[in-house]
Parts: structure tokens; sequence; C-alpha cells
């Protein structure tokens, strides 16, 4: 299934290097590292999460399979926090 | 001016969407219902032609404008549709030391935004003295939205406009590192002047950054000492510690996207060697244009005074203590600096 950012939260990135993320309803400041902050404009791109990992894979020299787990616990950790949602 | 009475008559903050902001500017970091907040203005067909960008509100303060207040949060969602122009180039000074002349100069460009010393900018970097330590969230945080307040100031508001100078406030210039940081590819240009002559200039009309009860942290970390003891300085040496931070920070972060100039040095040629360092080249009216702001006195925005030169005579009113303060905090930095230019050509 598919993951989207959620509609009220706005990603501000600073040179690729990390960002933040502000949830407009609650007025939360979140901040995304290096890898965060890449994970984030992906989703923003629409990429899925294959999409991402092999990114991330071939930027970071990790392994698909290090880079999918990576990307998965980022991505639960902001469907917690009601960031993104599974479309 | 209060809040209460800068946006007539109310303190509430308010939704609004980012599209409703276009031609309108922060022009204040405030605190509104207990949190930080942004005032912005509508000055769509506003030019900045004042020496100071108060001083263009003030001129434009009976025209009761538009004002609204948001959280931070407005600028980052205003950056992401605001179609401003980058910076050209950025100016930075050790005070009282013709960097107002710089900033003229700039303003003499056809169809140039010139953005002095907007508190709502220095306010932002004020934030890294006290509370943004390097590598936390909020550093990050006030980097973003220092951006995004620069980006808004750049907008076209008259429609034509092409060349962005800023111009800071002198204490700014401590956060010359992470400035660079966020623009790595605009030139800076530093000012500075002879030690002495700066602190005398500065106790004639003390600035409020020199008042440390305004902003004991802020003043501490200017200065160098701590919150406790900042407030005991006198003047000559909260001044002159102040000069030799700011000279020392320059020269730390030096390279060669930034050039340096000395009071003594300012003249027509020096103005427009500083222009195409910003990577613009002046036409002929142009030049023209900054011939004469160089025979006047800058901080006068009617334009009729002319400049005269005053270092002996504040090398004549200096006192020992001036002389002693400045010889211990700031002469040794300041050499510094004037063994670049040399060495720079």
């Amino acid at each position: 299934m598919p993951v989207v950012p959620i509609k009220d939260v706005v990603y501000t990135d600073f040179q690729g290097t990390g960002g933040i993320l502000v949830d407009l309803k609650t007025k939360q400041y979140y901040q995304l590292n290096e890898t965060g902050s890449l994970i984030w404009r992906g989703l923003e791109k629409g990429q899925t999460v294959e999409d991402i990992a092999f990114e991330m894979s071939t930027i970071y020299e990790v392994t698909p399979e290090h880079a999918k787990k990576s990307v998965e616990t980022l991505l639960s950790n902001l469907e917690t926090r009601k960031l993104v949602s599974r479309a | 001016m209060s809040v209460h009475q800068s946006i007539n008559n109310s303190v509430h903050l308010v939704e609004i969407k980012p599209e409703s902001l276009k031609l309108w500017c922060p022009v204040d970091a405030v605190i509104a219902e207990d949190q930080p907040a942004i005032e912005w203005m509508d000055l769509h067909r506003i030019d900045f032609r004042e020496p100071f960008f108060n001083e263009t509100l003030a001129r434009i303060d009976s025209e009761k404008r538009g004002r609204v207040l948001t959280t931070f949060d407005a600028l980052l969602q205003f950056e992401k549709i605001c179609d401003g122009l980058s910076p050209s180039g950025f100016i930075l000074h050790s005070s009282r030391c013709g960097s107002t002349l710089v900033a003229n100069a700039c303003r003499a460009v056809k169809d140039s935004i010139v953005i002095a010393e907007a508190p709502v900018i220095d306010k932002l970097i004020t934030r890294f003295f006290t509370d943004g330590p390097s590598g936390s969230a909020k550093e990050l945080l006030y980097k973003l939205l220092l951006r995004a307040t620069v980006t808004a100031l750049g907008q076209r508001l008259k429609g034509d406009e092409s060349h962005y100078f800023v111009k800071l406030a002198c204490t700014s210039t401590l956060q010359i590192y992470r400035l660079r940081c966020i623009w790595p590819n605009v030139p800076f240009v530093f000012l500075y002047r002879d030690p002495v002559e700066t602190i005398v200039s500065n106790l004639l009309s003390i600035p409020e950054w020199m008042r440390a009860e305004v902003n004991p942290a802020a003043a501490a970390a200017i200065v160098g000492v701590d919150e406790e003891h900042v407030t005991s300085l006198g003047s000559e040496e909260y001044c002159a510690r102040s000069l030799g931070r700011f000279f020392a920070a320059v020269d730390a972060n030096f390279d060669s996207r930034m050039k340096l100039l000395n009071y003594e040095q300012l003249s027509f040629d020096s103005l427009i060697a500083i222009l195409n360092f910003f990577g613009i080249d002046p036409t002929v009216d142009e030049a023209d244009a900054v011939r004469k702001v160089s025979r006047l006195y800058s901080k006068d925005s009617t334009s009729t005074r002319v400049f005269e030169d005053d270092s002996s005579q504040k090398r004549s009113a200096a006192s020992g203590e001036t002389y002693i303060a400045a010889e211990r905090w700031a002469q040794s930095s300041y050499d510094r600096l004037n063994a670049r230019v040399l060495s720079c050509g």
C-alpha cells in the first residue's frame, strides 16, 4: 500500500542535508536527518518504499534489504505521529 | 510600538493561506499569545529607499497598510510559493564604519532591492546566540526560518526589481559561519573601521546592541563573557570586546567569496569594486548615482548633508579608557584583517 504525506504537513529541506517537518494542525516541528530527508522527498515524488530503498542503497552503499528496513522504520515512526498515511 | 498598537488593536494570530501573503513581507519577530510570531505587512509597490528598513516602514505608517500576525510556520509555507529574488550580496559590518554608504551605493543600482537592518532578520539571527546550539534541531529551524524570511523580503514588490542586497546588523557578523552555510554561493562584504574611532562614535550615541540590559543573554554571547558579568562592563570595554569578536569571526571565515573594506579605503572606486564583487556592472547613469551618494552623509535620508571624514576628530575625542580597551580587545584582530586586505590586494 503506498505511503503518502499528510496534506497538512509541510517539509522544508536544508540543502539535502536534513530538514524540518511541520504539522500545521498541531504546530509540532520534527527534524529529519539526511536519510530521513531523502525518504520524505521520495514520498513527495510518489515513490514506493522499494524505489526509495533502492535510491538509498545506491547513495549510501548499503544493501537494499538494509535500506528497506531503514525506510520502513522511519515510515512507521511517521505514521505513529500521523505525518503520513497508507493510501 | 507595542504589538497591541501595531496590529490594529488585535494580538491574535491568524491562520492564513500562503497565497494571501503575496506582496506582504515579514517585518518583525514578536511574541503573541505567548508564542513566537511573525508580523507581516502589506508592502506592495514599496521601494526601500531610506537608509534603514524601519525608516521605510515609518514613511508609510500613515497609509495604514494591512498587518497580520502568524506563527513561524507561515514563513516556511510562504517560501514554497514565493518567487522572490535570491540575494546578490550581503553587507556585514562592525558598526559606524561606512556600511550604510555601501547600502546606498547598492540602492543606486537601477531596479535593486536593499533591505538594511530589518529587525525581523536580525532578531532571528539573535536566536542563534541564545536558543540554537550547534547541531540542534532549533539551529536547523532558525536557519530555515532565516532563509525563508530573506526570500520573502526579496519579493518584487514593484514588479521589475532584478538585484537584491541585504545589510545586516553589526552583531549578526558573529553568525557569519551559519550565514555562509545558508547562502554558500552569495558574496559577502565586510566593512570595518579603526576600533578607537568606532568606539568613540558608538559612545556618542549608544546603539541598542550595546545596551546589555535589553537582552543580557544575547549581549553575553556577543561580548564573550558570562551573563552575570556582561551588565557590569563599561561601554568602552563592551564595544571593544564586541569589535574584536566581529573582526575575529570574519578573519576565521574569510575566503574568496568575501571582500573586506576598511573605512579608510571608502571611495567611489571602492564602491564600484564592491558592486562588481556582487556581480553588478553599473551603467554610466548608475555609476553617476554612486558617485553622488559617495559624497553625501549616508544616514541622511534627505540626501542633502555632505560627507566629512571625521577620523582625526574622533581620535582626538577618544578617552584614555577607549585607547586602552581598543588596544586590549580589538587591535590585534583589526590588524589581522588589514593584513588580509594587503595580501589580497
